[in-house]
């Protein structure tokens, strides 16, 4: 009987990992030739032709794949990849964790993964024989060459050319908007309703600067701390910015929190919602958020 | 210490009662934001009416005061009270020194009932509504007696059965509570901070749902210490002595219960402080149970005051949930009752 079950089990699992072998996509050289990148992990990577499969494991290099117009080419996507709206459609690959089996199964010759996907993870499908790329941008310059690599890499090189110096204009056209005041309001950007907030390192609270607002949360020391009632209080923003909205998050709930109406922010009713995807996500849109702050911030600007 | 304490009674409970003004002026002047004491004193005084309004006080510094710190220090104290208090009564009731609303599965029970409640209630935006309290309660109820008919072994609960029990109770409540969560990921975030326990969210509008209710069951409590006395002895010498011990558990099962989750919808889950705190006055009050249920009470209060005072300082502006120090201090304590009374594990 255990002779039976063990042999049943090498035959199964024998048979699972021929399966396996067949689905790793043999390296095929083509004239486009190799190339060389390093990425975010400092690792250097091989890309050996034109990808044609692509699976993104992170929302915004979804939005980044389809931006260089290769939305068609993506094979599978990672959970939370809601934009462009025809990410919806493709197959999903997970999140936390990922469905490493699904991701075989799709036969991807580019894989692109950010720092919410694990190195493990990553080395777990490298041993499987994908190639992945790994980017890890830590400001808005960087979410820039992030597009400019995911271009090379993917064959799209001129279209992220393109794409990235039309962000950059906008980007410059912005800065140079803000310039032209002097005011800097005190800006307090919420996470979610127990205060959390972004400080130096996070991308809310750049975007907080560039944008011409003085973040409160500007003397921290981790990327997202969590601030209390009463120095919020204390710091007394000029403007509330919540990224909450829809986990139920309100401008009345926030305007009733005890203590919050000696805030000037609640007392001007200078309280906004957000779409956290423009400011937290770093992708495309990341100069959308940038603008959408600042004009919350210094509407007279962009009037 | 004990004979000190029962010669002087008077002399004892006035000094419970400064320690907790001393300890909730303390939590009223501590904060993220520094100011100084004079300036905390001159708006207590100026706000409560005792002393003459000062000019200069800032709106932002009466606000902190009066609208963020003082609620929350309040909260922290009777949140404190309402645990140590049913603690003390499970521990009598159970006749077991391990017995606590965290161990026995009463605040996980209490903690899934709000769960649903929130769930139920999707769009409501705060806790301090009735039907959270409510539903809390049935849960710590409902989780509090499966635990107690679970461990029964004849008239007794003996303590190994007890904590298997209140274990295998509280993870299946929290498997399924964590279950809700994954389901429902938006609606219920805020209920895993909540479960995180601590105050940060305190205001005078919650306190006026919870207050009634803690002091009503506070007081209630104290019709049954004659009952909790004779319990001591054993139940079958509690009903030679007149006492309705049916009827009686019943009654008191439900009075921890209702403490626990009033306490616990508004702070959340924070451990061991119904464990520690019955036991401290126990060693300065004795067992008996008129002094024990107050002293555990007022005890209880100025605990998790200086617990909750720690926890937004300590590493300021960073806030450490108060469940990591209740446990830091609890669960040595803890451990510390288990190897006095191992001799209990016998197989």
């Amino acid at each position: 009987m255990i002779r039976k079950i063990i042999l049943g089990w090498l035959l199964i699992s024998s048979l699972l990992l021929m399966g396996c072998a067949a689905a790793i996509p043999q390296p095929t050289p083509t004239p486009l030739g190799i190339l060389t990148i390093i990425d975010d992990a400092g690792r250097s990577v091989t890309i050996t032709g034109t990808p044609q499969r692509i699976v993104t494991l992170a929302p915004n290099l979804t939005e980044i794949v389809f931006a260089l117009g290769l939305g068609e080419r993506v094979v599978g996507v990672s959970d939370f990849s809601d934009y462009p709206p025809e990410a919806q459609n493709i197959q999903s690959v997970g999140g936390f964790p990922l469905n490493i089996e699904l991701i075989v199964s799709l036969e991807p010759d580019l894989v692109l993964a950010a720092g919410i996907t694990s190195l493990e993870d990553v080395a777990r499908l490298e041993e499987l024989g994908m190639t992945v790329l790994y980017l890890v941008p830590t400001d808005v310059e960087g979410i820039l060459d992030s597009i400019l690599t995911v271009g090379r890499a993917a064959g799209a090189e001129n279209e992220a050319e393109e794409l990235v110096s039309g962000l950059r204009a906008w980007l410059e056209e912005i800065k140079s908007r803000v310039a032209q005041t002097d005011s800097s309001p005190r800006v307090y950007y919420e996470i979610d309703a127990t205060l959390f907030t972004g400080g130096p390192g996070s991308f809310t609270h750049e975007l907080i600067t560039l944008a011409g607002g003085e973040n409160i949360a500007a003397g921290t020391t981790t990327p997202f701390p969590q601030l209390s009632a009463e120095e919020i209080i204390d710091a007394d923003p000029e403007i509330i910015i919540f990224s909450h909205a829809k986990y139920g998050g309100t401008v009345e709930e926030i305007a009733s929190r005890p203590g919050w109406d000696t805030i000037t922010a609640v007392q001007n009713g200078a309280i906004y919602p957000i779409d956290p995807d423009l400011v937290d996500r770093p992708g495309p849109r990341i100069i959308d958020g940038l603008e959408a702050l600042a004009r919350l911030i210094h509407p007279k600007l962009f009037e | 210490m004990r004979r000190i304490i029962s010669r002087h009674p008077r002399a004892t409970w006035g000094i419970l009662g400064v320690f907790l003004l001393g300890a909730v002026l303390l939590g009223t002047a501590g904060g993220a934001v520094p100011i100084p004491l004079e300036r905390i004193l001159a708006v207590l005084g100026q706000e409560l009416g005792v002393a003459d309004s000062v000019g200069d006080l800032s709106p932002q510094e009466v606000a902190i005061v009066m609208e963020v710190r003082l609620p929350r220090v309040i909260t922290a104290a009777v949140v404190g009270a309402g645990l140590a208090l049913a603690g003390a009564i499970f521990q009598g009731l159970l006749r077991n020194p391990l017995a606590d609303p965290y161990v026995i599965g009463t605040a996980a029970g209490a903690a899934l009932g709000a769960t649903l409640a929130i769930l139920a209630s999707t769009g409501l935006a705060t806790f301090g509504f009735l039907p959270v309290p409510a539903a809390a309660f049935l849960g710590a109820l409902l989780a509090v007696s499966i635990v107690y008919r679970i461990s029964l072994v004849g008239s007794r609960t003996p303590i190994i059965t007890l904590l298997l029990a209140g274990f295998a109770v509280s993870s299946v409540l929290t498997a399924v509570m964590a279950f809700l969560w994954l389901l429902n990921d938006v609606t219920l975030k805020r209920t895993i901070y909540w479960t995180m326990g601590g105050f940060s969210g305190s205001g005078w509008s919650k306190l006026a749902v919870v207050v009634p209710l803690l002091l009503g069951a506070g007081l209630v409590s104290r019709v049954f210490t004659a009952d909790l006395n004779a319990l001591l002895l054993g139940e079958e010498a509690a009903a030679h002595l007149g006492v309705e011990v049916e009827r009686r558990k019943l009654l008191l099962l439900a009075l921890g219960s209702l403490l626990t989750a009033a306490a616990v919808s508004i702070s959340g889950l924070i451990g061991f402080v119904g464990l520690i705190i019955p036991h401290s006055a126990r060693l300065l009050f004795g067992p008996e149970h008129r002094p024990l249920l107050p002293a555990s009470a007022l005890i209880g209060a100025i605990f998790l005051v200086l617990a909750d005072l720690f926890s937004r300082t300590l590493l300021a502006p960073q806030e450490i949930p108060v469940g990591i120090i209740t446990a830091l201090i609890g669960a040595p304590f803890f451990i510390y009752l288990l190897r006095s009374y191992k001799r209990e594990y016998s197989f």
